[in-house]
C-alpha cells in the first residue's frame, strides 16, 4: 500500500520538476524513489494487512510479486538515460506515465475485490496505451498505439461485463464471498456465473496475451518505442499474471472444473502458435513479442497447476522471464541504435565488433529457452515439476515440445552474432559503447540469479 | 572434497579464461589444470580402490538456494569415466598446433566443457544430471560452429537441436519417474532405483531415455548428425565428441536404461537389438569405401560405439562388464586415432586417402604409432579394445546366437577398411602431397604416450579393471 503511495509522489514530484524544466533533477528523484518505494514495499512483509474492506490484500504474495514490478521498473528505467539521450526536453510525461502504470500494475496484484482488479488494470492499460504512442513522430508508434488502445479497450469491456454478471450471480465483489458462493453452490453453478467467468478470463487472457488473444501483442511491441516494449513485456505481463493467479486462486478454491478446461485449451493454444509464429520472424522483436506469447503460455500452466498458496513457481517464472527479456531488449535497442534495425541481419557478426552484448544477448536467449544452468532452466523445471505433480502430464508434454520449437529461434540471433560476418555498416565506436555498463549490469544480475533460483521459489 | 574439487578447478579454470587474462599463454594455462584435474582425479581413484564399496560422496542440500541438490558420488563406474574425461582432456588441449592460433575462449570453452563432463558422471541426483548433460552440450556447440570447417553452422545446429530433442524426452521421463517416489519426492538416483516398475510403467519410460541415449551415442538410425558434426568440428571437437560425449548416452544406459527398465531390456531386447547391430555392420561397411579419413574414423566410431551399445543391452554380466570397459577403450583409441589423422592433415592439407600414401617410409615412428592405434581398433589380443569386444561377444552370445554370429562380421570388416585405409597411406608410392612428410617430433610423440600406455595397460592386464567393476556389475 505505502509502495503505491511513494510511487505516486515520486510521479508528481517527477511532473513537478519537468514543468518548471529541471531537467537535470528528474533522473536522479527516479532512482532514489524507486528504491525507496521497494524497501517501503519489504516493510509489509509477513504482516498480512488487508485494506479498505479486503479491496487491497497487502499479503506476501502481493510484495514478492510487487517487489518484482518495481524492480522490473528500475532496471527499465536504467536504460532510459542512454535511449533517450538524443532528447531535449526533460520526458517528465514519460517518466510519470511509467510510474503511474506502474502503481496499477501494484494494485492488480493486491485486488481483493473485482473493482479494484478493474481500477488496477485501467491505471495500467492507459498509461501504456500513452506510452506505446509516445515516439509522436512515428507513424508506427502511433499505429501501435492505436492498435493497442482499440483492442484493449474491447477487451476492457469484456472484463467489466464479465465482473457484473459475475456480481449477478454471487451478489459480491469480494474474491472471498465469490469463493463462498462458489463452494456452496458447486452442484448448481447458473449460467450467469459461466459465462461471467469466461467473460473475465477472455478479458485478462487479452492483458497477458495468451493465444487467441495474442493479435496485438506483436504489432504493438514492435510499433512501441523499444524500451516502452521492454516495459511493456515484463512488468505488465508479469501484474497481469499476478491478477491472474489471484483471481483464480482465491475465488475458486478447489471448485476447478468451472475454469481449468479454458485456461489448458488457452495455454495449449498459446504455447503452440507463440512458438511456431516466433520460427517465422526475421525481426528480432516481433521474435521476442512472439516469445513473450509463448512464455504466457507456459505461466499458464502455473496458474492451472498450482494449488494452494505456494505461487513461488510463479514468482521464479516471472523473475526469470522478465529479466532475460529486459537483456534482451537492452541489446536490441543498442543495435537499433547502431544499425537503425531490428532484423536479424543486423545482429550479423556482434561478436567480434562488441562480444560484451553477444554475450549478453546468447545468454538471455539461453535462459529464454531454458538450457541448463540459467535460470529459464530452474523456471521451468520447477513449472513442469509443479504441473506434473498435479496430473497435467498432457500440458507439460506440450510445454516441452514448444521448448524444443523454441531452441531453434532463440539459436538464430546467437548463430548471426557469432558465425556471420558483418553485413551492416555499423556507425562510429561511440555508439556502440553506449549501453556497455547498462546491458553488464543486467546480464551480471541474470547470471547470479540463476544460482539462486531456490531462494526466490521458497519466498512465498 | 575431491568431487568438489574435480568440479570447481576446470570450471575456475575455464571462467579465468573467458577473461582473456592468459593471452598466448591460454593453451599452457589450460593445459597445466587439466593436469593437475587429471592428478585430483588419480588421488580420487586411488581413494576409491583401497575402499571399493565406499563411493566417494559429497552431499550439499543447497536445495534452497539453488533449486537443486548438490548430490554428487563417485562409485566405479562413475570414475573409469572421469578417468577418461580428465586423462583425454590435457591431450586434446595439447594436441593444438602451435602454427594455429587458438584464442582464450576456445581453451575455456574445452575447459567448460570438461566441468560438464565431469559433471555428467559424477552426479547422482537426475536433474543435475540433466543439467550437466544439456551444459555439455554449449562449448561443444561453439567449438564446432566457431572453429569448424565449412558448413559449420548448418551442421552445428543440426546436431544441437537434434541432441536437445533427445533431451527433452529424457526430462519427461525424468519428471515422470519423480512423481513415481514416495512422498517428498526426490530426485536423487537412490530413490529412482528403489522404485519397482511395473512393465507397463517402464516401456515408455525405456523408450524415452533410449531415444535421448541412442541420439546421443549415436545408435542407428539417429546417426545422421553425427558424420556431419565429426567432419565439420575442428579435429578437438571431434576428439571431445567422439572420445567422451558420446559416453555420456553408453554410461546413462549403464546408469538407467539398466536399473530403471531391467524388465524392457530382459524381453524386449530382440526388438531393438538387431536395429542396432545392422547399424554397426552398416557402419562398417560404409568405411570400407570411405574416401576421406576423418569420415571413415566417423563411420568406424559408430559402429564401434553400436557394438558396445548391444553388449550393454545384452542382458548378460559379460556383455555389461565389457561393455563399460570397452567405452573406456573406445575413447582412448579414438582420441588417439583422430591424433593420427591429425598429425597428417597437419603435414599433408588434405584428408582424401586417395592422395595419401608412403607416409611410412619417410616417418618410421608415426608408422608405429599409428600401426599401435590402428591395431587397437582392430581389437588385437594385446590391446585394450581386444579384452572388451571380447566380453561383449560373450555376452552377446549367451544372450543369442545368431545375433552373436553377425555381429562378429565387424571384427572381419573392421580389419577390412582399417589394413586397407593404412596400406593405402602409409605404404605404396609416394603422392606429391605426402613428398615432404616429416616425421613426429618429440613433443607429438609425448602426446601419443599417454594413450599408447593406456592401450597396452588395459590389453595386458584387463583383470585390474574387471575385478572392480565385478562389484558394481551385478
Amino acid at each position: 500500500m505505502y509502495a503505491i503511495i511513494t510511487i505516486s509522489i515520486v510521479a508528481i514530484i517527477v511532473l513537478f520538476f519537468g514543468s518548471i524544466h529541471k531537467k537535470g533533477a528528474i533522473l536522479p528523484i527516479l532512482f532514489i524513489g524507486l528504491p525507496l518505494a521497494f524497501i517501503v514495499n519489504l516493510m509489509g512483509w509477513n504482516q498480512s494487512i488487508h485494506y479498505f474492506n479486503e479491496m487491497y490484500i497487502d499479503d506476501n504474495f502481493t510484495i514478492a510479486f510487487n517487489g518484482v514490478l518495481i524492480f522490473t521498473t528500475f532496471l527499465v528505467f536504467i536504460f532510459a538515460p542512454v535511449y533517450y539521450k538524443e532528447v531535449k526536453r526533460p520526458l517528465e510525461d514519460i517518466y510519470a506515465l511509467i510510474l503511474f502504470s506502474l502503481v496499477g500494475g501494484l494494485m492488480m496484484t493486491a485486488f481483493g475485490n473485482l473493482v479494484m482488479l478493474f481500477l488496477g488494470i485501467e491505471t495500467l492499460s492507459l498509461s501504456l496505451y500513452l506510452l506505446a504512442g509516445s515516439k509522436k513522430a512515428d507513424p508506427r508508434s502511433n499505429e501501435a498505439a492505436m492498435k493497442y488502445f482499440l483492442t484493449g479497450s474491447f477487451a476492457s469491456g469484456f472484463l467489466l461485463f464479465g465482473i457484473a454478471l459475475l456480481y449477478g450471480a454471487c451478489g459480491s465483489f469480494n474474491l472471498a464471498e465469490i469463493k463462498l458462493y462458489v463452494v456452496q453452490n458447486q452442484a448448481n453453478i447458473p449460467v450467469m456465473f459461466s459465462i461471467g467467468f469466461l467473460l473475465i478470463a477472455v478479458g485478462l487472457a487479452f492483458k497477458i496475451g495468451a493465444a487467441p488473444f495474442h493479435f496485438w501483442i506483436p504489432d504493438v511491441y514492435d510499433g512501441s518505442p523499444t524500451l516502452i516494449t521492454s516495459y511493456m513485456a515484463t512488468v505488465g505481463k508479469v501484474a497481469a499474471f499476478a491478477a491472474f493467479f489471484r483471481f483464480i486462486n482465491s475465488s475458486f478454491g478447489d471448485v476447478d472444473f468451472l475454469w481449468k478446461t479454458y485456461l489448458s485449451v488457452f495455454a495449449v493454444a498459446t504455447i503452440l502458435i507463440g512458438n511456431f509464429a516466433a520460427l517465422y520472424q526475421d525481426n528480432v522483436k516481433r521474435m521476442i513479442a512472439y516469445s513473450g506469447v509463448a512464455h504466457a503460455g507456459y505461466m499458464l500452466i502455473a496458474i492451472i497447476a498450482i494449488k494452494g498458496d505456494s505461487a513461488g513457481v510463479l514468482l521464479l517464472y516471472s523473475v526469470s522471464y522478465s529479466i532475460a527479456t529486459i537483456t534482451a531488449f537492452a541489446v536490441l535497442m543498442m543495435i537499433r541504435k547502431e544499425t537503425g534495425s531490428f532484423s536479424i541481419t543486423s545482429f550479423n557478426g556482434l561478436a567480434k565488433q562488441n562480444p560484451i552484448s553477444a554475450f549478453a544477448m546468447t545468454i538471455a536467449m539461453l535462459s529464454l529457452a531454458g538450457i541448463p544452468p540459467l535460470i529459464g532452466f530452474s523456471a521451468k523445471y520447477k513449472l513442469f515439476v509443479t504441473a506434473i505433480e498435479q496430473g497435467q502430464l498432457a500440458l507439460v508434454i506440450i510445454a516441452i515440445i514448444g521448448s524444443i520449437i523454441s531452441v531453434y529461434f532463440y539459436l538464430r540471433p546467437v548463430m548471426a552474432m557469432y558465425f556471420t560476418s558483418p553485413t551492416v555498416v555499423s556507425n562510429p565506436v561511440a555508439s556502440r559503447n553506449l549501453y556497455k555498463k547498462q546491458i553488464l549490469v543486467v546480464t551480471v544480475l541474470l547470471i547470479i540469479l540463476s544460482f539462486i533460483p531456490g531462494l526466490i521459489i521458497h519466498l512465498i | 572434497m575431491i568431487i568438489a574439487l574435480l568440479l570447481i578447478l576446470p570450471l575456475f579454470a575455464s571462467i579465468f579464461l573467458f577473461t582473456g587474462k592468459t593471452g598466448q599463454q591460454s593453451k599452457n594455462f589450460a593445459l597445466l589444470a587439466s593436469l593437475t584435474v587429471f592428478a585430483i582425479s588419480l588421488v580420487g581413484g586411488y581413494e576409491l580402490i583401497a575402499a571399493p564399496e565406499k563411493a566417494l560422496f559429497s552431499n550439499v542440500d543447497f536445495e534452497s538456494i539453488l533449486g537443486v541438490n548438490l548430490l554428487l558420488k563417485i562409485d566405479v563406474i562413475s570414475l573409469i569415466f572421469i578417468i577418461l574425461t580428465t586423462l583425454l582432456v590435457p591431450i586434446i588441449i595439447a594436441s593444438t598446433d602451435k602454427h594455429e592460433y587458438r584464442p582464450p575462449h576456445f581453451y575455456a570453452l574445452i575447459m567448460l566443457m570438461q566441468t560438464a563432463l565431469i559433471g555428467v558422471f559424477a552426479a547422482s541426483d537426475m536433474i543435475l544430471f540433466y543439467i550437466f548433460w544439456e551444459l555439455a552440450l554449449i562449448p561443444i556447440f561453439f567449438i564446432t560452429a566457431r572453429w569448424g570447417g565449412k558448413n559449420a553452422k548448418k551442421v552445428s545446429i543440426k546436431f544441437l537441436i537434434y541432441t536437445v530433442v533427445g533431451s527433452f524426452f529424457m526430462l519427461v521421463a525424468i519428471l515422470y519417474l519423480y512423481t513415481l517416489t514416495p512422498a517428498p519426492h526426490s530426485f536423487s538416483f537412490e530413490s529412482f532405483y528403489q522404485l519397482k516398475l511395473p512393465y507397463s510403467a517402464q516401456i515408455p519410460l525405456f523408450l524415452a531415455f533410449f531415444l535421448a541415449f541412442a541420439i546421443k551415442i549415436p545408435l542407428f538410425p539417429f546417426h545422421s548428425w553425427q558424420v556431419e558434426t565429426y567432419n565439420a568440428s575442428p579435429v578437438q571437437g571431434s576428439m571431445l565428441l567422439a572420445g567422451i560425449m558420446l559416453k555420456m548416452g553408453l554410461y546413462g544406459i549403464v546408469r538407467f536404461l539398466l536399473q530403471l527398465c531391467p524388465d524392457v531390456v530382459a524381453n524386449g531386447s530382440l526388438i531393438f537389438l538387431p536395429l542396432i547391430l545392422f547399424g554397426v555392420i552398416y557402419g562398417a561397411v560404409i568405411a570400407i569405401s570411405q574416401p576421406h579419413l576423418k569420415k571413415l574414423i566417423a563411420f568406424a566410431s559408430l559402429s564401434h560405439v553400436g557394438l558396445i551399445a548391444l553388449g550393454l543391452l545384452s542382458n548378460s554380466r559379460y556383455g555389461i562388464e565389457g561393455g563399460i570397459l570397452q567405452m573406456f577403450s573406445h575413447g582412448v583409441n579414438v582420441v588417439g586415432f583422430f591424433l593420427c589423422y591429425y598429425m597428417i592433415v597437419k603435414r599433408t592439407k588434405t584428408d582424401k586417402i586417395s592422395e595419401l600414401g608412403g607416409i611410412a617410409s619417410g616417418a618410421p615412428r608415426f608408422a608405429v604409432i599409428f600401426m599401435i592405434i590402428v591395431l587397437a581398433n582392430i581389437a588385437l589380443p594385446l590391446t585394450n579394445s581386444f579384452v572388451g569386444e571380447f566380453l561383449i561377444f560373450l555376452g552377446l552370445f549367451t544372450y543369442n546366437k545368431l545375433l552373436a554370429v553377425i555381429a562378429g562380421l565387424t571384427i572381419i570388416l573392421g580389419a577390412v577398411y582399417m589394413l586397407k585405409m593404412y596400406q593405402k597411406i602409409m605404404y605404396g608410392e609416394k603422392k606429391p602431397s605426402t613428398e615432404k612428410f616429416t616425421d613426429l617430433t618429440f613433443g607429438e610423440v609425448l602426446l601419443f604416450v599417454p594413450i599408447i600406455i593406456a592401450i597396452f595397460s588395459v590389453g595386458i592386464y584387463p583383470s585390474f579393471v574387471l575385478q572392480l567393476l565385478e562389484g558394481v556389475v551385478k
